[in-house]
């Protein structure tokens, strides 16, 4: 995920804003599958097991509580997650940025009586609902009742009905690992800080701005090994753009010249950055008020 | 700082703050895993603290850190910190408790109008049917469907009718017949607060028809003379159930009126206040309609007395005004 766009925000009680990625309809259709498939599976074995002992109505007892309750039960237990939700990383959080309720949780999943069974109902069996309808009734009954299936696609948020109404997102929540930070150079070579190996005059490092380094960094963590050929023509574009004449102190270990002159335009931007000097990207129009 | 020129300052910012972050992330690692309560009391007292140092180092790194394997990471992990600080009460009791004594009664309060206009729909249906089937026996097949009717209907003789309000079934049939009922009625209302999205207009034909139902089998009885036996065989569960299906119809119809008149609110921050009461109506009603199943599969099966039967419809009724009237008031 090196360029995840973080696009629901919520406002923690701190008065935080935190940003999510938003969970996309797939991932979201999958999850629901998956969960379904579960409901089902419990239905069948727990539904038949219940019948053979306790009857009929232990066993539609079950049905009803499986149907309503699994999506309201997982989510209150493991915090806005089902399992089929768990293996996509997404989570249910409540827009206004405060802990999800039960309330909530009840009046996100009620609705999928509406926008989920009724819908499901008429495209595997249109007779139970339309006992004696025929022709035009039911075609424009049909096509009210699919919309409702369809709704979140109408929506940027990708929003439910039921959604809307307990005033929640779906989004996706992935643990990013903390990995080694590149500029830091004792890290790599042991406890004291070592010598700078290469020199930048200011010059050098006025030229780029937050995006290039951003790039550099995302090649730098990608290059298995220095002589990398993606590593030597960055290198090589590099010094042709800053002015960098001294091939010799580069060598062969063209990775070690990219990280020297990573850290060095990093620690330039973020200094900038301090006296309140933004440079987004190369070029004229870099240069935005931080 | 001791650092050389040309390392970043945020080299030495990460290298102060870093030891609370993975303290930070082995917390909510295992709290995430198995829940919050698995943490001790030490480490939970750890968790706020910590948290609130990684919201600030997240806050200054977004505006002065250019390392994206650090934001990224600072990102992730205090939005699942944030997810396990703010969970949700999990205990059976710190949930039901408050529910009961005024989530639910102070939801329904908060749509007392509502309630007003659904019950009004549904006496409006019986009477508009009771009043037809008066008139034209032959209207009785427009409302009840043969399923439903179950022999009640026009051509069944006044014993066969009578015997229908005072039969027992056997008594492994009971429970199996309760539970179809809640299950059925259930659903029904849950139904009807999802179709409250759609404008609200099938919430109040959904009241309409269920009272038009009502009203017929009404007039079939009372053509009989038979109407005494037939609100006595309607009413001990009828008070609880009927009460319960008007609730989800007025919530439904809160839903649709929000939808459509959002009012001083913007229309999705409206929906959200109102979504989240109606939930709770939705959810008290459906324990309601458990209590119904249960009176009429089971009590109603049992106990063949009129005036016994009459006396417990007044107990309820009476039971369910006060507590919804009154319960959880002072908290309001």
């Amino acid at each position: 995920m090196s360029t995840a766009a973080w696009t629901e925000t919520v406002t923690t009680p701190e008065g935080f804003e935190l940003r999510f990625g938003r969970a996309a309809a797939s991932e979201r259709l999958v999850a629901l599958a998956i969960d379904l498939g579960l409901v089902l599976l419990a239905a069948f074995v727990a539904g038949l097991v219940l019948y053979f002992t306790l009857g009929v109505g232990a066993a539609l007892l079950l049905l009803f509580l499986l149907r309503q309750g699994y999506f309201v039960w997982f989510e209150t237990r493991w915090n806005g997650r089902t399992p089929g939700k768990r293996l996509f990383h997404l989570r249910v959080v409540r827009a206004d940025g405060g802990p999800l309720t039960v309330e909530t949780l009840l009046a996100r999943n009620l609705t999928r009586e509406v926008e989920l069974f009724l819908p499901l109902t008429l495209l595997a069996n249109p007779d139970v609902l339309f006992a004696d309808h025929t022709g035009w009734v039911r075609l424009a009954a049909s096509l009210w009742i699919l919309l409702l299936l369809f709704f979140p696609l109408t929506n940027p948020h990708r929003l439910r009905i039921g959604d809307l109404l307990a005033g929640t997102r779906v989004v996706v929540s992935p643990s990013v690992a903390l990995v080694r930070d590149l500029a830091d150079a004792r890290a790599a070579a042991g406890v004291r800080e070592p010598e700078p190996l290469f020199r930048f005059s200011p010059e050098m490092l006025a030229i780029y701005g937050e995006r290039e380094l951003t790039v550099l960094e995302e090649v730098l963590r990608k290059a298995k090994r220095s002589a990398d050929p993606v590593v030597v023509e960055v290198a090589r574009s590099i010094c042709r753009r800053i002015g960098w004449t001294d091939e010799a102190a580069i060598g062969t270990d063209h990775a070690r010249f990219l990280r020297a002159f990573y850290a060095a335009q990093r620690q330039h931007l973020e200094q900038q950055l301090l006296l309140g000097r933004r440079r987004l990207r190369k070029g004229p129009k870099g240069r935005r008020p931080g | 700082m001791s650092a050389a020129a040309n390392t970043p300052w945020s080299v030495q910012f990460r290298r102060e703050r870093q030891a609370a972050w993975i303290e930070l992330e082995d917390l909510v690692s295992r709290a995430e895993r198995s829940g919050l309560q698995s943490l001790g009391a030490e480490k939970m007292a750890r968790l706020p603290v910590l948290y609130r140092a990684a919201l600030s180092s997240l806050g200054v790194a977004r505006a002065s850190v250019l390392d994206q394997g650090l934001l990224q990471h600072l990102e992730s992990l205090v939005a699942r910190a944030y997810l396990v600080v703010y969970s949700p009460k999990r205990r059976f009791g710190e949930v039901l408790v408050p529910f009961l004594v005024h989530g639910f009664p102070g939801a329904v309060r908060s749509i007392r109008w509502h309630v007003l206009a659904s019950g009004l729909l549904l006496l409006l249906g019986s009477a508009i049917a009771f009043a037809m089937v008066r008139a034209d026996p032959e209207q009785y097949y427009l409302f009840v469907d043969s399923g439903m009717a179950a022999g009640r209907d026009p051509t069944a003789s006044t014993e066969a009718l009578r015997a229908t309000l005072f039969s027992g079934r056997d008594d492994d049939g009971l429970l199996t017949f309760a539970t179809f009922l809640f299950t059925h009625n259930s659903s029904v209302g849950i139904l009807t607060y999802g179709l409250g999205f759609v404008l609200g207009l099938p919430v109040a034909l959904l009241l309409l028809y269920n009272g038009m139902m009502l009203g017929a089998m009404t007039a079939l009885f009372h053509d009989r003379g038979l109407a005494v036996e037939w609100w006595s065989w309607i009413l001990p569960h009828g008070v609880t159930e009927l009460l319960a299906i008007v609730l989800c119809g007025a919530a439904g119809l809160a839903v649709g009126q929000q939808v459509v008149f959002p009012g001083v609110h913007a229309r999705q921050h409206g929906l959200m206040l109102v979504g989240r009461r109606m939930g709770a109506v939705v959810a008290g009603s459906v324990a309601m309609l458990l209590l119904a199943g249960l009176i009429e599969g089971v009590f109603r099966q049992i106990v063949h007395s009129v005036p016994v039967r009459y006396t417990l419809a007044a107990v309820f009724a009476l039971l369910w005004t006060a507590y919804l009237a009154l319960s959880g008031r002072s908290r309001a």
